[in-house]
């Protein structure tokens, strides 16, 4: 009887012992079913965030060969015809006159592209003076009121995260044109040592941080989705949110280290 | 009958004096780590004490140090693995220590002499805590994504199915040997099975390649 309560004892010890490594061992394999729950959602908004781009770079290639075959091919082919028309006409002053017009707007056509492509404000005059003309740009179409608000000048940074920073500006804006309805956007640039700031603010109907996420991981939002792959691509941060006067804010932070800063914003 | 019970009381038996053997060899790995010389000191001591079976008044003193030198070996190892409460433990080893050294201190002669199975049984207790805290630490860090393969997760399955095992056996071992001892001879290979599962797994924990 007396060593029948010691096994007791002894058993009931033991299934104690076992219960906490099963339960251990349980909990674990929890653990690793959250975790690679959690990897395959991200690979998956990684995949979706690599297909936005994929599209959108194909969306600006057809945009590219519409223009191209449509508007320059057809006044180059125009010039072509007035040349080719009468070999004896070709000394006519007007037919090369009329040739030379069509010429140089092939010409500006093909700079326009080549301007939305890479703008070459961007390259010579930096970040802040093209956000500038741009803003201004919008400002004069008189649809909306956009104003820039320099609080210290930028400075010259690599030409990726300029190009990158003027592209998601771009989205940010056109984005509030499109969907915000809203009268005036106010953008307001700020530059410190180891960071650069946008702050763009509009009196529409905005997103805040949370409808923001949501809306990256909704199939199209493609606009979006290249926001997020350039924010990512320059290790910025973005952040939606409403402002205590009810206007919508956006706030674009972009890390700058010594190696990235080409020069200060008063060269 | 008599002589097959006999027969298997002394294989256990002999399989648990040898067992620290499983470890040594396969735990070669891990050469000179703590644990590895804990399995080279209980080797030893198991032999000492099955030379002097017979011989109580050498046995005895020999088991309450190795109980004494296991907890040091323990104590250490857990100290030294587990990152928070460090300062808590080390506290609760070197009171516990001190207590066992008193208490021998005052009556020498009869506390060494007598296997302090009391002592041996709250160091049980400590080290089903310590194979806690060290579970704790496994799940709340969330660095090891398999067990099996984690060298930490094996010593505390060593050490909390060693220490329940044994617990009751040695807080009853000094009342049934004052009354009945033919209960302990009979349920003492229980011991000496724990004790080889104690090996069994430390050895793989020698075994496992850390993530």
């Amino acid at each position: 009887m007396e060593s029948e309560i010691l096994l007791i004892g002894i058993v009931s010890m033991l299934f104690l012992a076992l219960g906490v490594i099963f339960f251990v061992v349980l909990y674990q394999r929890r653990v690793i079913a959250h975790q690679l729950e959690l990897k395959t959602i991200n690979q998956q908004k990684e995949l979706e965030l690599i297909q936005a781009s994929i599209q959108s770079e194909e969306a600006e290639r057809m945009r590219i060969a519409s223009e191209l075959h449509d508007d320059v091919g057809a006044t180059l082919a125009s010039a072509r015809l007035f040349l080719y028309k009468d070999k004896n006409a070709v000394f006519d002053e007007s037919v090369i006159n009329q040739s030379k017009e069509l010429l140089d707007e092939s010409i500006s056509k093909i700079r326009n592209i080549s301007h939305k492509l890479q703008p070459a404000t961007l390259q010579h005059l930096g970040l802040e003076l093209s956000l500038q003309s741009f803003i201004e740009t919008i400002d004069r179409s008189g649809k909306i009121s956009v104003k820039h608000t320099p609080v210290n000048h930028l400075p010259r940074v690599a030409a990726n995260i300029e190009l990158s920073v003027y592209r998601i500006s771009q989205e940010l804006i056109t984005n509030i044109i499109k969907h915000a309805t809203a009268t005036i956007i106010s953008v307001e640039t700020n530059a410190t040592n180891n960071h650069i700031s946008l702050l763009f603010t509009h009196n529409g109907l905005g997103l805040t941080q949370i409808e923001y996420e949501e809306q990256i991981y909704k199939k199209g939002s493609t606009g979006l989705k290249n926001i997020v792959n350039r924010v990512k691509s320059i290790d910025a941060t973005l952040q939606f949110y409403k402002s205590e006067d009810s206007s919508f804010a956006t706030e674009l932070i972009i890390p700058i280290s010594s190696k990235n800063k080409l020069s200060n914003g008063n060269d | 009958m008599n002589l097959k019970f006999t027969t298997i009381n002394d294989l256990i038996r002999y399989t648990s004096i040898f067992a620290p053997m499983i470890s040594i060899i396969w735990g070669t790995k891990k050469q000179y780590s703590l644990l590895w010389f804990y399995a080279i000191t209980g080797l030893l001591f198991d032999v000492l004490i099955s030379i002097f079976l017979i011989h109580d008044p050498i046995k005895k003193p020999i088991a309450n140090i190795f109980i004494l030198v296991e907890f040091v070996f323990i104590s250490a190892f857990y100290i030294n693995q587990l990152k928070n409460n460090k300062k808590l433990l080390r506290t609760i080893a070197g009171i516990v220590i001190l207590f066992e050294l008193i208490t021998i201190g005052l009556d020498v002669e009869n506390n060494l002499l007598k296997f302090n199975s009391i002592t041996a049984a709250l160091y049980c207790l400590i080290y089903v805590l310590y194979a806690i805290l060290g579970f704790y630490q496994i799940i709340s860090e969330h660095r090891t994504v398999f067990l099996e393969r984690s060298s930490f997760f094996w010593v505390n399955v060593s050490w909390i199915i060693y220490a329940s095992g044994v617990l009751f056996l040695l807080l009853y071992d000094k009342y049934f040997n004052d009354h009945n001892k033919l209960v302990i001879v009979k349920l003492w290979p229980i011991q000496c099975i724990f004790n080889v599962l104690k090996y069994v797994f430390l050895t793989f924990a020698f075994r496992a390649k850390e993530e």
